[in-house]
């Protein structure tokens, strides 16, 4: 078991000018971690952070686009697997942080936290599948998981974190979106 | 490959008192098949089959449940097969008819047609998961997938047999189809 924001410690560590989509809790802790404008904050439309991934991914294939997704997150839109792993992306890699609830939403329980994410992905198709359960495992291999031809899916098993302020507002902020948009104009 | 009406020949010879709920395609052909009190028809709420299917096991753990969904049908309503795997209804026997196309919606084709649905059902938590692409084989194995403890998954690889399509939703429609089932129940 991690903790998230180790992970995401030794994740930015490795994050150039990767389009980075994270969501709900991630996005409050990897906001915290790294602010920087190619971030692209998922936040509303829940579950759809994978499917905006893929759009990006497609549209983009010149940019590498990291999805920090969340277990309560992907179960609301659990098809998307199935269509990334068609659409195949080859610059999207798509973690998933399984920590067993529904963090950002009061933390309820998912319906089974014994889930097999990794499973799925690699059912539903995606080229490459890992699976993190060891800070110094994950340390070891997310260089490697980030060149991979995608679409790449890594299950991040990380415990609840610590309370964490969800300023909406801030991260919704109309600013974010012009930025990152005027920072994808600029680079294409 | 199998014809989804031989495979559900061969089913209707198995089945007495259980709860069958075919969606869409699988509907139509079953209605011809094997029409019945018991037989739920689920259509119009895309993708539920296997969520009512899942509150009918829940419901009536006395009856087994036969859910006769489609590869189409699952897609739009993916995360049921984690909310199955955790409830485990033991009484509830899942099968996917998997011919890569939305059939009643058109045919056109699912984004992906080699998804592994077995596995992603024994992922998601099923305890039995088969797959099926050989009707001796299904023949064969199908009494003992049936009598298996539940959640039990099943990927039926089907093509459209001479039976279909009759598309009727006028006589699914019927709510005395409803009554009866619910009265039966």
């Amino acid at each position: 078991m991690m903790k998230r924001d180790e992970c995401f410690k030794i994740l930015a560590r490795h994050v150039a000018d990767e389009i980075v989509l994270a969501t709900y809790s991630s996005a409050v802790e990897w906001n915290d971690l790294n602010p920087r404008v190619l971030n692209y904050f998922s936040i509303g439309a829940m579950g759809l952070a994978s499917s905006h991934g893929l759009g990006l991914a497609l549209a983009r294939p010149d940019k590498r686009i990291v999805v920090l997704d969340g277990d309560g997150s992907l179960l609301m839109n659990l098809g998307s697997l199935v269509t990334i792993a068609a659409a195949a992306p080859k610059n999207l890699v798509h973690f998933v942080c399984n920590n067993g609830c529904y963090e950002a939403n009061g933390g309820h329980p998912i319906p089974n936290p014994k889930v097999d994410f990794t499973g799925l992905a690699r059912s539903a198709g995606y080229a490459q599948c890992h699976d993190f359960s060891e800070l110094r495992s994950f340390e070891q291999q997310v260089g490697h998981v980030l060149a991979q031809d995608g679409p790449v899916f890594a299950t991040l098993h990380i415990e609840k974190s610590r309370p964490l302020k969800y300023e909406y507002r801030d991260l919704y902020a109309a600013s974010r979106r012009a930025a990152i948009k005027a920072a994808l104009q600029q680079a294409s | 490959m199998m014809k989804r009406d031989d495979c559900f020949r061969v089913l209707a010879r198995h089945v007495t008192d259980e709860i069958v709920i075919p969606v869409y395609s699988s509907a139509f052909d079953w209605l011809e098949l094997a029409p019945r009190t018991l037989n739920y028809y689920s259509f119009g709420a895309m993708g539920l089959g296997s969520s009512c299917g899942l509150g009918l096991a829940l419901g009536r753990p006395d009856k087994r449940v036969i859910v006769l969904d489609g590869d189409g049908s699952l897609l739009m309503n993916l995360g049921a097969l984690v909310t199955i795997g955790a409830a485990a209804p033991k009484n509830l026997v899942h099968f996917v008819c998997r011919n890569g196309s939305y059939e009643a919606n058109g045919g056109h084709p699912i984004p992906k047609v080699d998804v592994d649905f077995a596995g992603l059902a024994r992922a998601a938590g099923y305890p039995h998961c088969h797959a099926f692409s050989e009707l001796a084989d299904f023949e064969a194995k199908l009494p003992q997938v049936l009598e298996q403890q539940g959640p039990v998954f099943a990927s039926l690889d089907i093509e459209k047999g001479a039976l279909s399509p009759k598309i009727d939703y006028r006589r699914l429609d019927d709510p005395k189809l409803r009554q009866d089932f619910r009265g039966a129940l």
